[in-house]
């Protein structure tokens, strides 16, 4: 049995981990959902999502509120690790991706709505990963526009043009499905 | 991409983008939006599932321990987060990089800075720097580079530039005039005659054995004869002028050197003076000169190093010498046949002429080689303000005042200032390069990510 001694934390810790936490606790799922959209694979999504909470906690003293909000920062941290493991599979050439499960349907679910559902779900994974990371982002993580457009690094009427036209897409995509 | 926020939206996007809000939010939205809110409802439910339990228990363990253990803990079919972790390690490495790189740039400059500043004393052109940048330069004639004299000495204070290149002048070896230069002594309304002891104590603050920055300028030793004499005015406090008298009969003692002359004024007040008329051995002349010029309580006001050359005098002489000599024998030689008695006293009266000739030549040459073994040297001591300087370098003395004090802290400030600004003018231009290449890094890195996922 072994015990670590840890000097007692300041306010200014407490206070700093105390919103971690927080953050934590309220966003945990919502990155691993953009994650797992934007890299179709469960597995690693579990990985990069606990990377990015990690970076996340190491640079917690680095968060600037003026910059934007918490939730927009942790998932700007979140992308660049999904995009850094986007590469590294890229370098490797085997790009494993879980199969859609487009045919999921809720319990209680009605026909026509478990119809709509798949169909809906059929045209996001034809969608660009640019396009799905959109949806995550707003449909999954639940960012308001400003986060997006501070994830995404561009100003809030552009992401929402781009959001714009990629629901436009769905729906051609949609209305495309027989 | 830097957000525009004047950027404006059409308002028909603007109104689609604020029903998706709403029908997000559980809000009802206006009937020509029911097809986009289903859609987006479906969006919505189309989530993921969140992580398996096994890992959500797990990431709340390693929250809750604050990421104790290195992030590649959890290792997938691929490995890629333990290698991201690895990756990580390395990116906070290398991340430390540029700091590292400017603290030991800084460093870097912070020495070279020193070593330049120690080197060139200071670099700024006053006027105690010329005096001593030339008196470096007359110290590192061949005589004295042999004594390793030209920069391990100290700073001398107040020498007037005119005075020491006067004493320059005077350096040329074949130099026949002298230079005359006006000793500034005060003189003495009361007086008091002392003698020296030769042979006495040991030099008063010449501490040093290596010259110092008034190492007198000696010709260099051709075999010529050469008078050497010099003259050295000293500024001391009036409470000081007998510490600073017995200094010098110290050195004088020192070197074997003979006061011919000297005169003490002690009054305590601004009249108070000393005057020394001295000879020492040539050979320790220069030293002699470094060791009064570090007098304690002493600094030097001026000084003037004057050389004659003798060698042809000297040659004279002693032609004449044998001249006189050869005489001499001839005469002696036709005494000694002579017989007539006119003769033998014509002769008798032309060798005591002879005689006398010889003598007389006789007492020049010794003369010369008097005044060519033992220099003159005139030294004077006048009281000086208390502020006037008059710190001899490595000798503490009790003149500290704000007047010095403040002097020394406007030194201190501007070599702080020359340090600051050559560090800047290093640490500047680093500094923007590593601005850049961090700039470029992070515009490559967003590049290759955004690259990644336009070929996802």
């Amino acid at each position: 049995m072994s015990e670590t001694l840890t000097a007692p934390e300041t306010d200014d810790a407490a206070d700093a981990w105390g919103r971690f936490e927080t953050l934590y606790r309220a966003s945990r799922d919502d990155v691993y959902a953009y994650v797992a959209t934007l890299l179709r694979d469960r597995v690693a999504a579990e990985d990069v999502t606990a990377l990015a909470f990690e970076r996340a906690y190491r640079r917690r003293r680095t968060f600037d509120r003026r910059r934007g909000e918490e939730r927009a920062w942790l998932f700007g941290i979140a992308r660049n690790a999904a995009l850094d493991e986007l590469r590294r599979r890229r370098r490797l050439a085997a790009l494993v991706t879980d199969p859609e499960d487009i045919e999921a349907a809720g319990p209680d679910d009605g026909a026509d709505v478990a119809l709509r559902r798949t169909t809906v779900r059929a045209a996001l994974a034809a969608l660009p990963a640019r396009d799905r990371e959109l949806i995550a982002l707003k449909f999954h993580a639940g960012l308001t526009n400003a986060e997006v457009a501070r994830v995404l690094g561009v100003s809030e009427s552009n992401a929402g043009t781009m959001l714009h036209r990629t629901i436009e897409k769905l729906r051609k995509a949609c209305d495309a499905t027989p | 991409m830097r957000p525009r926020e004047d950027e404006l939206i059409d308002p028909e996007i603007a109104e689609q983008l604020d029903a998706i809000d709403a029908t997000l939010a559980g809000e009802p939205v206006a009937p020509r939006f029911a097809e986009l809110a289903e859609l987006a409802l479906l969006l919505s439910v189309a989530r993921p599932d969140g992580p398996s339990p096994e890992f959500a228990a797990e990431l709340d363990g390693r929250v809750e321990g604050r990421f104790g253990r290195s992030v590649g803990a959890p290792v997938d079919s691929g490995g890629s987060v333990a290698a991201a972790g690895g990756w990580s390690r390395r990116w906070r490495a290398w991340s430390l990089t540029p700091v590292l790189g400017t603290a030991a740039t800084a460093l870097a400059a912070v020495v070279v800075v020193a070593v330049v500043l120690v080197n060139s004393g200071g670099g700024t052109g006053t006027p105690q720097d010329v005096a001593r940048t030339f008196n470096g330069a007359v110290t590192s004639s061949p005589s004295s580079k042999a004594r390793g004299a030209v920069k391990a000495a100290p700073v001398p204070k107040r020498v007037p530039v005119g005075q020491v290149v006067n004493s320059a002048r005077s350096l040329v070896p074949h130099s026949a005039a002298q230079t005359a230069t006006k000793i500034n002594g005060s003189a003495s309304s009361a007086s008091s005659a002392s003698s020296s002891t030769p042979g006495g104590g040991g030099a008063a603050g010449g501490a040093g054995t290596i010259l110092g920055p008034l190492a007198a300028p000696a010709p260099v030793p051709n075999g010529r004869k050469v008078v050497q004499s010099s003259i050295l005015q000293l500024g001391a406090a009036a409470n000081r002028i007998d510490a600073v008298a017995q200094g010098v009969f110290n050195v004088v003692g020192a070197v074997n050197g003979i006061v011919d002359r000297s005169n003490v004024a002690s009054t305590g007040g601004p009249g108070a003076s000393a005057q020394f008329q001295l000879r020492v051995p040539s050979a320790s002349l220069s030293l002699a000169l470094t060791d009064l010029s570090r007098l304690r309580y002493a600094h030097v006001i001026s000084r003037t190093d004057n050389t004659h050359d003798v060698n042809s005098s000297y040659v004279s002489t002693q032609h004449q010498i044998a001249q006189a000599q050869a005489a001499l024998a001839r005469l002696r030689t036709e005494l000694a046949g002579a017989t007539v008695q006119t003769e033998i006293d014509t002769l008798r009266a032309q060798i005591a002429n002879e005689n006398a000739t010889l003598a007389r030549a006789q007492n020049a040459l010794l003369g010369l080689n008097h005044q060519v073994s033992y220099s003159r040297l005139q030294v004077s001591i006048q009281a000086t303000s208390p502020g006037a300087g008059g710190v001899t370098p490595g000798a503490g003395n009790g003149g500290f005042g704000l007047h010095k004090a403040g002097h020394d802290a406007l030194r201190v400030l501007e070599v702080s200032a020359g340090v600051v600004l050559i560090a800047l003018a290093v640490l500047v231009p680093v500094g923007l390069l590593a601005a850049l290449a961090w700039w470029l890094s992070g515009t490559v890195q967003r590049r290759r990510r955004e690259r990644a996922l336009d070929m996802a």
